[in-house]
């Protein structure tokens, strides 16, 4: 969980966002918003997968 | 353009449709037939995040900032994977105290307080009015829209009166009747749960449909939209960061500041925590909830793209904010667009139910309820007659029904007076920034046994001055209600207390600048307070009960004050009736075995049991009080609190040091079992090799003995027999002295004593000497021997004279089983591409039988039935061999060969790549 986490984080953090940009204003800059929901949508998969395979605790 | 008739009809039909639902799921509750343990109803009650805010304004911000909306669903997106342990822990310490509110919470967490209650109340409900403002609002405007007027916050008004009041007055009526019809006495509120999943289907659809009839039925489809706002300059940079407008910390602060809201927005909390039945729907409501939010923004850009590229390219943020109502109506798709009216009205509706809801819950049991009980205790003396007191629940109906009228009537004001002209979002964002307060004094309630209620409490009112300075006050100095010089000279005339740079701190969003002050300042004073104050009794004793939830410690002992059954119970009947009474009469009566009777004294146990049935209705700090009205005697003293703690500590501390040794045993007593177990199986094959050893040594011995004794006690024999009987004793010396140096060998490798000559070796040289070694052996029985050595060379790292023993060993096994006529022997070698090489040695003899193909690897072990058919040789060999290649890292094993015979084959690693052979070493024989 704690790795789904930091990917997570890091999948959104603004470096990356910011190098994701760069390729896309080279390349068309709706990059960018695909990258984005296609992330989002991934992290959504892996908390899926995740808590299929998990023990709950406080 | 609809009539007016149409969308109040409409509009009265949906609402109307919201109470059928909520009256279905309350009269299948009360058949015991729940229709909200679902992991999805719950998903999508969770998606009342989802307002107006997200439905109008997602889009305005779209238009205006590009992709700067994202960040508010990417945080809830990140905090659901918090889920499973932080909203976990919080679920169950509400459940298990039973606590009515976020406010109730933190009061019930330091100290049972009013004032924490209390503060929370204020904060909540002031921060809770801009967000509010922003649904009658959104409301107002999309009634607007869809009757034909292009301005909709213009001064005249399309209902012949002011639109928003209109909007206001029926919201507020509708809240009233639909959140504050009875005081609940049970744990959740099932009915409003299913109303709100119902609106968040329907905001989700009618959203979905708006935004693919503009995707789809105006343009022809994302990449048409996609392909059109690339052509223009303007509209393309909204796909950049750079278009967002917001630095890398307004990014990372608006992402933490919405995953935070998960849990410290009063209607989150009242979704997520009060009314959840069941902690495993977390599981599912972990990922479902984000892939709600990801659904319901996927056409949200394309919706702004679309009016920016219809409008040519502008947009202000107020008629941006109502591109997914008007782009239908302009359409002529007026259905459509009252579809998509009734979306936005179903998502205004829902926040606002579920916040007033929890608003008037706090404010009637954190706010009012203890000032009146507290005056009401003063007046009557500590334990009046509570049989002559009027039943309360009317009063807090009442209580909760001006709350949700006040707190209406304040947002529309906010509307009107001070955030007219803010888009959607922003208005929205200062309200999050206002119940993220609360944020640092949740998570030390939780964690940080220390915190205490003075650190929570200055940590809370600082935090709230600075979002009231930097984001409330300037936004009322613009709308000309207060002076607006400080905004630029700074307070006091001091440039460095202007409110929108404080202490210089520039260049950041308003919300991310109140942000950063708010929140220092917060967690500065919680700490720093938490570290140097005390914590009085009941704060440290409801410390350790959240803290250490999973615990469950017992709390009763801290009564030991007295009462009357009767006295408790007519308190209990004028907040949960007759029947509730009863109910917690029959759960104390399974308990102790008995029902208590109106003249029997209370214990511990059952005063702490009413104060939690209470606790649900009026919340923990006003229970308390009214407990402590009936109760004779008060909780104990510090001594006797301090004396409980230490004595619980103590067995906590035992229990775990107990815990701990239990088990260190445990391993290591299967430890024990396991080397015992190995030991008795070495013991065994000990014993076994022993025997076998003395047997093997014994048959020579005594040829030699025998054949011995003939020679010297006959010395007429012939000379014939003479040589005859003098070559037995010779051969069967050679074979004991095969034997011991067999033995020998094995017992060096077992011993790991083996001294290996590891050196870079050609395994074909290998071979080639092994032959030349036995060649006398092929040549004295006739055999015929094949090579079909392949390779130029083939480099390994091993020791050499081992190796040409393995396979010497191999090849008179293979000579002493091959038949005594046309004997063949084949020895063939492989490189796989894999890094490995393999040799093999076949033969054309019986073969080994498939049962016997592991067991011939074993000591003394042959591959034949009895003791009278066993082959000639020491039953060492291959034993010796397998210890060889599985010291230099290769397996062995045997097939049936091509000849028909047996095919012993053993693999050895390709020799390391330069730089790593010197790492490589013999594996340890066992």
């Amino acid at each position: 969980m704690m790795v789904l986490a930091i990917l997570a984080v890091a999948l959104f953090s603004y470096p990356l966002l910011a190098i994701i940009d760069g390729i896309a204003r080279a390349h068309g800059h709706w990059w960018l918003p695909v990258y984005m929901f296609t992330a989002w949508a991934l992290i959504i998969l892996l908390i899926g997968w995740t808590m299929s395979h998990r023990q709950d605790r406080a | 353009m609809l009539p007016v008739w149409l969308v109040a009809v409409a509009s009265f039909i949906y609402l109307g449709t919201l109470f059928a639902v909520a009256s279905f799921g309350d009269r299948r509750a009360d058949a015991g037939r729940s229709v909200i343990g679902n992991p999805v109803v719950y998903t999508l009650s969770l998606a009342v995040y989802c307002s107006a805010w997200t439905y109008y304004g997602s889009v305005g911000v779209a238009a205006t900032t590009g992709l700067a909306f994202l960040p508010i669903y990417l945080g809830p997106t990140l905090a659901a994977l918090l889920f499973p342990f932080l909203l976990l822990k919080v679920l169950r310490i509400t459940k298990t105290y039973g606590i009515t509110s976020i406010a109730d919470f933190l009061a019930a967490r330091y100290g049972k307080s009013g004032l924490v209650g209390g503060l929370v109340t204020v904060v909540a409900a002031v921060g809770g009015i801009p967000y509010i403002s922003l649904q009658l609002k959104a409301v107002a405007a999309s009634v607007t829209v869809v009757m034909g007027d292009a301005t909709p916050f213009a001064p005249a008004f399309s209902l012949g009166a002011d639109t928003a009041l209109t909007v206001t007055l029926v919201l507020a009526i509708f809240a009233i009747f639909f959140g504050a019809r009875h005081v609940d006495v049970t744990e959740t509120h099932q009915g409003m749960v299913l109303a709100i999943a119902f609106e968040s289907v329907v905001k989700l659809l009618a959203f979905v449909v708006a935004g693919s009839f503009i995707t789809y039925g105006i343009f022809d489809g994302f990449g048409d939209i996609a392909g059109r706002a690339m052509a223009d300059e303007r509209v393309r940079e909204l796909f950049t960061m750079s278009g967002t407008g917001l630095s890398y910390i307004d990014w990372f602060l608006l992402t933490m500041l919405s995953g935070m809201m998960m849990l410290v927005l009063p209607r989150q909390f009242q979704v997520a925590v009060l009314e959840n039945v069941d902690e495993n729907h977390l599981r599912t409501a972990s990922w479902l909830f984000p892939a709600y939010l990801l659904v319901i923004n996927v056409f949200v850009m394309p919706v702004a793209l679309a009016g920016l590229l219809l409008d040519g390219g502008e947009e202000g943020v107020n008629a941006a904010d109502l591109l997914i109502l008007r782009l239908p109506m302009d359409a002529g798709q007026e259905i459509l667009a009252l579809v998509t009216y009734l979306g936005g009205l179903s998502a205004a509706t829902a926040m606002v139910i579920v916040a007033t809801v929890a608003l008037s819950t706090m404010v009637s049991n954190d706010l009012v309820l203890p000032v009146l009980l507290r005056r009401g205790g003063r007046h009557r003396g500590s334990h009046g007659d509570a049989g002559e007191r009027p039943a309360l629940t009317g009063l807090i109906l009442n209580i909760r029904r001006a709350t949700i009228l006040v707190l209406l009537m304040a947002g529309y004001l906010f509307f009107k007076h001070v955030s007219g002209g803010l888009g959607l979002a922003s208005t929205g964002l200062i309200a999050f920034a206002a119940v993220a307060q609360f944020a640092p004094a949740i998570i030390a309630a939780i964690y940080w046994r220390d915190a205490n209620r003075t650190g929570a409490v200055l940590g809370i009112s600082g935090g709230f001055l600075i979002w009231l300075y930097t984001l409330i006050c300037p936004m009322l100095a613009r709308a000309g209600a207060i002076d607006d010089g400080f905004l630029v000279e700074g307070l006091f005339g001091v440039g460095m207390l202007r409110p929108e740079a404080l202490f210089a701190l520039e260049g950041l969003n308003p919300v991310s600048h109140a942000l950063v002050w708010s929140l220092s300042l917060n967690l500065l004073l919680l700490v720093t307070a938490s570290l140097l104050g005390r914590q009085d009794n009941i704060e440290r004793v409801q410390a350790l009960m959240f803290v250490e939830v999973e615990s469950s410690h017992e709390t009763a002992r801290l009564w030991h004050g007295q009462a009357r059954v009767g006295d408790l119970c007519d308190l209990m009947i004028r907040f949960i009736g007759p029947g509730g009474v009863n109910r917690v009469l029959d759960i104390d009566g399974q308990r102790r075995g008995r029902r208590l009777g109106a003249r029997d004294t209370a214990d511990a146990e059952f005063v702490l049991l009413v104060e939690r049935q209470l606790a649900r209705v009026i919340g923990s700090s006003s229970a308390r009080v009214m407990v402590a009205s009936v109760v004779d005697g008060e909780g104990i003293g510090p001594d006797q609190v301090m004396e409980i703690l230490d004595e619980t500590s103590q067995v906590i501390e035992y229990s775990q040091r107990l815990e701990q040794k239990s088990k260190a045993l445990e391993a290591a007593t299967a430890e024990l079992r396991e080397a015992n177990a190995r030991l008795t199986e070495l013991d065994g094959l000990k014993d076994e090799f022993i025997a076998t050893v003395s047997h093997e040594l014994r048959t020579p011995l005594t040829s030699i003995r025998s054949f011995s004794e003939i020679l010297l006690d006959t010395p007429e024999l012939p000379e014939e027999e003479r040589s005859a009987f003098l070559a037995i004793v010779v051969r069967e010396s050679e074979r004991l002295t095969r034997l011991i140096n067999d033995v020998l060998d094995l017992s060096k490798i077992e011993a790991g004593r083996m001294d290996w000559q590891m050196a870079e070796i050609d395994l074909r040289e290998v071979i080639d000497e092994a032959l030349d070694a036995a060649s006398a052996l092929f040549t004295e029985g006739g055999i015929a021997v094949e090579t079909r050595l392949r390779l130029s060379r083939a480099s390994i790292v091993g020791d050499r004279d081992r190796l040409v023993q393995l396979i010497v060993n191999l090849l008179a096994n293979a000579v002493k089983f091959v038949p005594g006529e046309n004997g063949r022997v084949c020895v063939e070698l492989f490189d796989h591409a894999n890094g490995w090489y393999e040799v093999r040695v076949d033969d054309n003899g019986p073969g080994v039988p498939r049962d016997f193909r592991r067991a011939i690897f074993e000591k003394f072990r042959q591959a034949s039935e009895g003791p009278k058919e066993r082959p000639k040789g020491t039953g060492l060999g291959l034993t010796i061999s397998r210890h060889i290649v599985e010291a230099f890292g290769g397996r062995i094993w045997v097939e049936t060969s091509d000849l028909g015979g047996a095919s012993f084959r053993f693999t050895l690693r390709h020799m390391p790549a330069a730089g790593h052979s010197g790492e490589t070493e013999p594996r340890a024989a066992e």
